[in-house]
């Protein structure tokens, strides 16, 4: 897999305050990375930095391997950072023609990411007549003109209604099925864990943790079994070491394994002892207790 | 260079601001040049309408044109200030443009501006001069048309002022304050503590400076009055009523030369700081 980014030990301080500490983080093709964490962690300040518009005290980062001034590879990214920058006294089709310009892309791609984001009856409005979140939409639009190949968004469901939060992350699914690579800020973990394939967790600039999601959130071995005599089946498991603890919900007990434990085991040991299960649930941690646990 | 133009253009010509003070720049400039033209003082000896006609007419309406040049500051400082306001320079590199791009960018809206203002001046000037000089022999048109080249070169100066004012401050209110104030009376407070030699050389004194007031009794009077020696009787800076300048080649050396160390500044501050 060919890397997007790469972040080689990145520091930004603002006077005594660690922005970003020592960051190091890989991007991959195809990719729809989270970066996670609660306000003031250095979300932002790490896309300003890979962006350009923030200067770092250290380390390094490259885009597709280059780690030259060459701003040539901004034509490959469409970006969203923090807020929508707009002319305020310009149509929407004006301020996307800017951009257009920028990027060098043919102004027909104007009308598509306008219909996209479903701003086209819009077009000759001015930006400053729009709603937050027709303008955090516009902000979309322009980072999707001339179809980049990555997207790097910082919280780009701010400000919208459920409806546009689910716009948004039906575009990014759009965009990451057909390969394109997605590098998406959130503190919001429901947005995450619905979109990406990988996280990263910040907390005060520094590097919780990160991998992939499913890893992110299956990393404890949780099942839920469930049978009428489940009674029967509490201390044989205990004694047969298999499992940590076990909780009891009624019919349900909620085991947490070693890790080499499966389904398939679970079911046999039950059956050996004679009892028949109805259910057995691997059990997600969510991210949300996995991400304030990691966190705390 | 095309591409930064056009982007520029974009945003200008969709500025309701732009247009009204570009609109007021040329209707004030017209209509003291009109009014001015129209005043008629009968003395003997002196006839005002020879600072219409060729050649005095270049270095007058150049003197006039500069009053305005506040306006075309005010303007870039404008333009530049929204782009800090709306946070489209940080959009702009986001979106793919260098820092130095950005300047490249306003020295073209720079360009522009002092290219309009120039043809204003050139075109008014072509206009009151065949009024004014009909029937008169007219060999001299062309005669003293560098002042207003100098002209041009002292609009770019003053709209690069504004545009570091600009991209030091980054707030519009601020920069055109400042701006004002430095004219007067800032700098030329801070030019009284130095030598009489040494007041030409401070920059809003030396950009100025490249359009000095017409001698207006001497022109007016066609130079008819000579002093014993063959000077000129009626030089209101012989007489020392104003000061005199400098050498008009050192005034424009020291003019450009402010202009390219701002330059080197504003690349300085873009390349240097966050946007």
């Amino acid at each position: 897999m060919q890397k997007i980014l790469e972040i080689h030990q990145l520091s930004k301080h603002y006077g005594k305050i660690k922005a970003v500490n020592k960051l190091n983080l890989e991007v991959e093709q195809g990719q729809v990375f989270g970066i996670l964490g609660p306000n003031g962690s250095g979300k932002t300040t790490t896309l300003s930095v890979i962006m350009g518009i923030i200067k770092h005290q250290s380390g390094s980062f490259k885009w597709f391997g280059n780690s030259g001034s060459d701003h040539n590879w901004k034509k490959k990214v469409g970006s969203l950072i923090e807020v929508p920058n707009f002319y305020p006294y310009l149509s929407l089709f004006n301020n996307l023609k800017i951009v257009a310009q920028i990027k060098e892309v043919p102004a027909e791609e104007i009308d598509r990411v306008l219909k996209i984001t479903k701003l086209f009856q819009r077009k000759y409005s001015s930006y400053n007549t729009l709603s937050l979140g027709m303008k955090q939409r516009l902000a979309i639009a322009s980072v999707l003109l001339g179809d980049p190949d990555v997207m790097v968004l910082d919280e780009p469901t701010n400000g919208l209604d459920p409806e546009g939060i689910a716009e948004v992350r039906e575009i990014i699914q759009m965009e990451a099925g057909k390969g394109k690579t997605v590098i998406l800020a959130s503190h919001i973990l429901a947005e995450v864990e619905k979109v990406c394939s990988h996280a990263a967790v910040l907390k005060d600039g520094e590097l919780l943790a990160s991998g992939k999601v499913s890893e992110l959130l299956g990393s404890a071995h949780v099942f839920l079994i469930s049978s009428p005599d489940i009674a029967l089946l509490e201390e044989p498991l205990v004694r047969s070491g298999m499992v940590k603890t076990i909780e009891k919900k009624g019919n349900d007990l909620y085991i947490s394994c070693n890790t080499s434990v499966t389904a398939s085991e679970l079911n046999k040991f039950a059956f050996e002892h004679g009892v028949v299960l109805e259910r057995i649930d691997p059990v997600k941690k969510s991210l949300e207790s996995q991400f304030l646990e990691l966190v705390k | 260079m095309r591409k930064l133009l056009s982007i520029e253009l974009t945003k200008l010509l969709n500025y309701t601001s732009f247009k009204v003070i570009l609109g007021l720049h040329l209707v004030l400039f017209s209509l003291v040049i009109f009014v001015t033209s129209k005043i008629d003082i009968t003395v003997p000896g002196f006839d005002t309408a020879n600072l219409f006609r060729f050649p005095h007419i270049w270095s007058y309406f150049a003197w006039v044109a500069s009053w305005f040049n506040l306006l075309l500051a005010i303007l870039i400082i404008m333009i530049t200030g929204n782009e800090f306001t709306y946070r489209t320079f940080r959009q702009h590199v986001i979106d793919g443009l260098s820092r130095l791009d950005l300047l490249k960018g306003k020295l073209a809206v720079v360009f522009l501006i002092a290219i309009y203002s120039f043809l204003l001046v050139f075109i008014s000037a072509i206009i009151y001069g065949l009024i004014f000089s009909a029937g008169i022999n007219t060999t001299h048109f062309f005669t003293n048309i560098d002042k207003l080249f100098i002209f041009f070169l002292q609009t770019l100066a003053y709209m690069v002022i504004g545009l570091m004012l600009v991209m030091f401050l980054r707030s519009t209110a601020l920069s055109i304050i400042i701006f004002i104030l430095i004219r007067f009376p800032v700098e030329p407070i801070i030019r009284t503590f130095f030598d009489s030699s040494f007041r030409p050389f401070f920059p809003m004194k030396a950009v100025g400076g490249l359009t000095p007031m017409p001698e207006f009794l001497s022109i007016s009077s066609e130079n008819s009055f000579e002093t014993m020696d063959g000077g000129n009787a009626l030089s209101l800076s012989e007489m020392g009523i104003i000061a005199q300048g400098l050498p008009v080649y050192l005034q424009i050396i020291v003019a450009m030369g402010y202009t390219v160390v701002f330059l080197g500044v504003i690349a300085y501050i873009l390349k240097n700081r966050n946007l």
